[in-house]
């Protein structure tokens, strides 16, 4: 009798929480858009023959079921902390650095060798012919190490050797003479400095501070020094992309505007569908997605104007991300600053370059990125 | 579908046991019947046909063979039973060795031997004919052992096909059982499987001597826990719907020789082809030449069973030769040397057939088992092994003790010391299951990595 009662309570559990939990998931409301992992979710598949069928109504609606499934976020929490239980040293990618830092994992497999080759040869066409072009000193290639190649220390003991010293080299190597900066050493000697974030794939204002001291002065420009900016923490709580990966943390992010009293800037994006006049939009500072509050996320063409320059130098900046927090710098010393992401850019550059009269240029990556950018054909048509 | 996925746990099993506990005794195998080809359907909606095919040919021709017999025609019988086979192997030649461009049927190889099963039993008086369709296709569809076995003879579950008595126990047996079987699934052998893929991708590349140890390591480990967890999370489904299936492994990494380790990998393989092949050809009674052609044949099958890539029938032909070098030669001596012998000769060559099994292109094969016993210019360990021991040396461990029967033996022995009926021992046990659900909930959401390896067989 008592073996009895007990499997009774057994099944009753087990009942409980299989249809507890099938019912709520059939119950709340579905949600489109998750802000946590940056992408829609898969809402109730529609049932048609021909879904059914081909096999797809099946699939959308197990991608439903799971996009949809209540407290996914804390399921996946639990997921990462028994794998950390378990000694896992890495998730999605991710390392679980020392000192709290997240350190996006990377490694040679991400290289497709054709789309490398390519992007090498590439990279010799354009600063070759744009140093023709503009003159020498006026072309630069800075390829940003990201926090794995630079953070050696905070890496778990025997992490796989990461590819962006064997990557950077190769691209030295292609890069026309003078024209590629390599700014490791510099990011090495201030790796103990808040120049990563923790919980996120970019660098931090600071960073891309040092970045632009040895940019500044490969072109004989005096950088304007780190005392005469005005730092402001916008934000104490920013989580980034590598937490969305794992969902767990142990410290949080600051995110700092650097300023500067006088100045007066237009930004136009995007051939003037939006406009500002400031390089920071704040209102993402609201948002999972923060670091979007650098001259507004990525757009094809941005346009920064300082009006309080009149020294007819405009640069265009070929970029990702990373270039984002790097033009409030850059901004200091020209007319115009045009930044282009060859992901939304459709107008050829040489062109693009005749047209607004550039006077100088830089090309500004995360290593892996460029590495295995797959839009460089932009670069050099 | 599959047990190891949302969609079952929290929609499909939902469903039926709601329809199966309103059905009245009567509708219960309808219930069960039409749910199977719900189950099946879900990723086949095509194939289901096929299996309903499979069905009908077997059902009356079952029937066939027995008013033949009744009627004293054995002739006609042993005619209906040869075509029979021959359409069921056909079924199974087409769709897996014809070469064609065709998507294998989940769980041809699994269905084909269970219907062919029938029809022989039906032939030899060990199993009466089954008067309902529909509780034969209860038998053949029954969605817990559809698509990766327990291979089940039709004779083992006739009787409970229409009298089958369900209690409590059983059904909490049951649970438990299922849970055990989805945490060795999602748990283990899908986390082990990473480490695998990993390294499987470096066969003939930067692969050390360490590392291809960790890596068929790996593999052996995924393969056992995927499949057995598979046919626990079977033999569980089974009894909370009143089905006692036998049991399929029994702790196969713990056998001191070849002839051991078949008794307890995938039993109810070994069993079919040993009741359906090797006694009928014979056997071990007609003199040491025909058994070892009759062990040569089982074994060619048996490799062909598992795929139409030539490396299964490799694996079956090395099985065999062991299995007859066993039986000839030293497998007398093995017998008398200390136990730890018979283990590691077990591991070493399971884990070399192992080789042989996972990987199907036959250059890899060589450079891997090169690459195990340090023939080739590699390392013999490298940084990338040294963190991944670091990263999955806790796993390990767990996967190590696993396959072996001592935590089972521990805990009935803690359980003998507080008392086998002690509230603690019920807690504890409550607790233990309990976290089984939920981590495997847990890695089933996140499922970035849910593959299932017994799908393509």
């Amino acid at each position: 009798m008592k073996q009895e009662k007990r499997s009774i309570i057994t099944i009753m559990l087990f009942g409980i929480l299989i249809f507890g939990i099938a019912v709520t998931n059939q119950l709340i409301p579905d949600k489109t858009f998750s802000e946590n992992e940056n992408r829609t979710l898969q809402t109730k598949p529609k049932f048609s023959k021909k879904a059914l069928f081909n096999g797809s109504f099946g699939e959308d609606y197990e991608t439903y079921l799971s996009d949809q499934f209540i407290g996914r976020d804390q399921w996946i929490t639990l997921k990462t902390k028994s794998d950390l239980a378990l000694g896992k040293q890495e998730i999605n990618g991710v390392y679980f650095g020392k000192d709290g830092y997240l350190i996006e994992k990377h490694t040679s497999d991400e290289l497709n060798q054709k789309q490398y080759v390519k992007n090498k040869k590439r990279l010799k066409i354009f600063t070759k012919r744009y140093s023709k072009l503009l003159g020498k000193n006026h072309v630069k290639v800075m390829l940003a190490p990201t926090a794995s190649c630079i953070l050696r220390d905070k890496l778990p003991a025997y992490a796989p050797k990461d590819p962006q010293d064997k990557i950077l080299k190769e691209m030295k190597q292609n890069a026309k003479k003078g024209t590629f900066l390599d700014i490791r050493s510099t990011m090495k000697k201030k790796k103990d400095e808040y120049i990563y974030y923790k919980t996120d794939h970019h660098w931090t204002i600071l960073g891309a501070y040092y970045a632009y001291e040895q940019w500044a002065n490969s072109v004989g420009i005096e950088p304007i020094s780190k005392e005469n900016w005005t730092k402001e923490v916008v934000s104490k709580d920013f989580l980034g992309t590598l937490y969305s990966k794992v969902n767990t943390f142990e410290e949080m992010d600051q995110i700092e505007f650097w300023t500067r009293k006088n100045d007066t800037y237009e930004v136009i994006y995007d051939m003037g569908q939006k406009r500002s006049n400031s390089l920071y939009e704040r209102s993402y500072l609201e948002k999972k997605d923060k670091y979007s509050a650098f001259l507004d996320g990525n757009h094809a063409v941005t346009v920064i104007k300082n009006k309080s320059i009149k020294n007819g130098k405009k640069i265009m900046i070929i970029k990702d991300s990373y270039a984002n927090c790097f033009a409030p710098f850059i901004a200091e010393h020209f007319e115009e600053v045009h930044l282009i992401d060859l992901r939304y850019f459709n107008i050829g550059i040489e062109e693009y370059v005749k047209q607004f009269a550039i006077t100088d240029m830089l090309l500004l990556y995360h290593t892996m990125s460029y590495a295995t950018d797959i839009h460089t054909l932009q670069l050099i048509r | 579908m599959v047990f190891s996925s949302l969609l079952f746990l929290f929609l499909f099993l939902p469903t039926v046991i709601v329809l199966y506990m309103i059905a009245p005794k009567k509708a219960k195998n309808l219930v069960l019947f039409f749910m199977s080809l719900i189950f099946y359907a879900w990723g086949e909606p095509v194939y289901v046909t096929l299996m309903l095919f499979s069905t009908v040919v077997d059902f009356i021709n079952g029937r066939l063979v027995d008013e033949s017999l009744k009627e004293g025609k054995k002739r006609k019988a042993q005619i209906i039973l040869g075509i029979d086979v021959v359409i069921n192997l056909s079924l199974l030649g087409f769709f897996k060795y014809s070469g064609l461009d065709l998507p294998l049927p989940i769980g041809i190889s699994f269905y084909t031997f269970q219907t062919m099963s029938y029809t022989i039993d039906i032939y030899r008086r060990e199993a009466k004919v089954q008067k309902s369709i529909i509780d034969f296709g209860t038998y053949v569809t029954l969605f817990p052992q559809l698509i990766a076995g327990p291979i089940v003879r039709y004779q083992t579950v006739a009787e409970e096909l229409n009298h089958r008595k369900n209690n409590p126990n059983m059904v909490a047996e049951g649970i438990q059982r299922f849970l055990i079987g989805l945490g060795k699934k999602v748990l283990l052998a899908n986390q082990i499987g990473i480490l695998w893929d990993q390294y499987g991708a470096k066969i003939g590349g930067e692969l050390s001597t360490l590392g291809a140890w960790i890596g068929i390591s790996a593999f052996a480990f995924q393969i056992y826990f995927d499949f057995s967890g598979y046919s626990d999370m079977a033999i569980g489904l089974g009894k909370m719907f009143g089905f006692h299936f036998l049991e399929n492994f029994h702790y196969p990494y713990e056998a001191v020789s070849m002839t051991d380790f078949w008794r307890r990998w995938h039993i109810s393989l070994g069993t079919w082809f040993k009741e359906y092949v090797y006694i009928p050809l014979g056997g071990n009674k007609h003199g040491v030449r025909k058994q070892i052609r009759n062990i040569a044949i089982v074994w060619l099958l048996t490799g062909i069973w598992h795929g139409a890539s030539l490396n299964f029938m490799y694996w079956g032909i090395y099985f065999g030769t062991l299995l007859i070098l066993e039986k000839m030669i030293y497998g007398k001596y093995l017998e008398k040397l200390p136990k730890i012998f018979g283990h590691l000769y077990g591991i070493l060559f399971v884990w070399i057939g192992w080789a042989i099994f996972a990987l199907e292109d036959e250059n890899k094969i060589w450079i891997l088992l090169k690459q195990m016993f340090g023939f080739g210019k590699q390392a013999f360990v490298t940084n990338q092994d040294v963190y991944q021991l670091f990263s999955y040396g806790i796993l390990f461990i767990i996967l190590i003790l696993a396959c072996t029967h001592y935590p089972k033996k521990w805990w009935l022995w803690i359980k003998a010391k507080i008392g086998e009926d002690s509230i603690g021992v019920f807690v504890i046990e409550q607790l233990f299951f309990l976290m089984i659900f939920f981590c495997s909930v847990a890695y089933l959401v996140e499922a970035t990595y849910n593959p299932f390896l017994y799908f393509r067989f």
